[in-house]
């Protein structure tokens, strides 16, 4: 009786369950702002830095770890941006799994909530682990707004995708940024999106000051897409079960990407 | 007439079952008692055997019920719980309900007839948590089949041991006896996460819960 108690007692720090669903966090919270003000410190007053965009890593935790690992094996990248479903059911656990293998990151990253991250109690534990649900930092002169557009898990109670935070980042451009990315877990006419704000949304982002692209994962596949038949390009990046990640070069005059296998 | 009647209460006592006038040691004297006598003896046996106190166990911090033990030496056990989830880091606290089955094969004295050791206790149930951000099925607004789980119910299973104290008749009070137990139980959605992810571990997968069991019947 004593053997598996001590064994439960001592190889793992949740030693009780409460429920599935109930937010239990103990361990790093607030991540994003930190490692957003981390990522601003180790880019400033650059014009060209690289980021690893990964997405999709809900319940694929060994693939997961292998990406921590290939990404930690490169000295190239700046830091990591993370697409989002880091969860499957939006279960409290698998956010603490995730974010401690996430973790293991020698570089800086931060994380935009997927739709299933939403699920049940996901929203709270999300917003207690990472952060706000809507947020936007700086690397270099580039501004990065990462933004949820969950619209079909949030039944219209709240804006989403947030046109008013848009905005509001718009009219609060700062100085040192003269570029923008916006990130995503999805893109407009993907399932969870608002479509009947697809075009509105699209019109508010090129408003941002020289938008570079969008990026989203969501779709489990490497695409490039140009939805509204303009300059605005779409990219998403597939799942890590398919082991596989983009990276995006920024430049002083522009970008490139590659997709990266592992 | 008065051998009428005598004739009448020899045929009655034969339709009624020889076991019930057996154990009541009442006449019975129509069809009516008889009755009467089966309905409460049928709902007597409803009544919970037990009441149940746990803590942990994916089924909410702490969780109270009431069950019935029965079969072969009362191995077999059906619970009714509700749990509290504390509000923690959450919006607010929540309620949930657990059905669930228990089956303890064995038992073994240890030192005293008074105390026993059961070296095995097998769980298997469902709960359900309450509150409006959880659902059964996929509500209306999603394509069809786009969630293949539900988010408000949630099957559980574990496996413990479990330490029993019969109480002797003149030392009874309220209880008959007391069990202590703890499970290691875990649920359909860790099983998923645990599946095929060495990154995931046994103790990620299975949580400690311990209880008690306090019979009255």
């Amino acid at each position: 009786m004593a053997l598996p108690l001590a064994l439960a007692l001592t190889s793992c720090e949740e030693v009780f369950d409460y429920h599935p669903y109930c937010v239990k966090v103990t361990g790093r919270t607030g991540i994003n702002a930190s490692n957003a003000a981390e990522i601003a410190r180790i880019t400033a007053g650059r014009r060209s830095f690289r980021f690893a965009f990964v997405s999709d890593t809900q319940r694929w935790y060994d693939e997961t770890e292998a990406f921590v690992a290939d990404v930690n094996r490169r000295a190239d990248i700046d830091f990591v941006v993370h697409g989002g479903d880091l969860t499957d059911f939006g279960v409290n656990d698998e956010f603490i799994w995730q974010r401690d293998i996430l973790e293991g990151l020698r570089v800086p990253y931060v994380a935009v909530i997927g739709n299933h991250d939403c699920l049940g109690t996901g929203r709270q534990t999300f917003s207690k682990v990472w952060g706000p649900l809507n947020y936007s930092f700086s690397a270099g002169d580039v501004r990065f707004i990462c933004l949820n557009t969950n619209a079909l898990e949030f039944n219209y109670s709240v804006p989403v995708p947030d046109m008013a935070f848009i905005k509001d980042e718009q009219t609060h451009f700062p100085d040192s940024c003269n570029r923008t990315i916006v990130v995503a877990h999805c893109m407009p006419y993907d399932d969870p999106f608002n479509d009947n704000l697809a075009e509105y949304y699209n019109y508010r982002i090129l408003s941002l000051p020289g938008l570079m692209f969008h990026i989203s994962g969501h779709v489990h596949s490497m695409e490039v897409r140009h939805p509204f038949d303009d300059d605005i390009t779409y990219y998403t990046t597939t799942c890590v079960e398919d082991r596989a990640y983009m990276i995006f070069d920024i430049t002083e005059d522009g970008y490139s990407y590659e997709t990266v296998h592992y | 007439m008065r051998q009428y009647i005598t004739k009448l209460l020899a045929v009655l006592l034969l339709l009624v079952p020889a076991k019930l006038s057996a154990q009541n040691d009442t006449v019975i004297f129509n069809h009516y008692d008889a009755r009467v006598a089966r309905y409460q003896q049928r709902y007597a046996a409803m009544i919970p055997k037990y009441v149940k106190l746990q803590f942990a166990g994916s089924i909410g911090m702490f969780s109270a019920g009431l069950g019935w033990d029965y079969g072969k030496n009362r191995r077999w056990e059906t619970d009714v719980l509700i749990g509290f989830v504390p509000r923690l880091e959450s919006n607010r606290a929540k309620l949930t309900f657990t059905a669930r089955e228990c089956f303890v094969p064995w038992d073994f004295p240890i030192g005293s007839s008074w105390v026993s050791f059961s070296p095995l206790r097998a769980t298997a149930g469902i709960n359900a948590i309450i509150g409006h951000e959880f659902w059964t099925s996929n509500p209306e607004r999603y394509p069809e089949g786009y969630y293949f789980f539900s988010t408000k119910f949630h099957f559980i299973a574990g496996f413990g041991q479990q330490l029993n104290l019969n109480i002797s008749y003149d030392r009874r009070r309220p209880w008959k006896s007391v069990s202590v137990y703890y499970n290691l139980t875990t649920n359909d959605k860790y099983v998923l996460s645990g599946f095929s992810n060495k990154e995931v571990g046994f103790f990620d997968v299975f949580h400690l819960d311990i209880g008690m069991k306090l019979q009255i019947l």
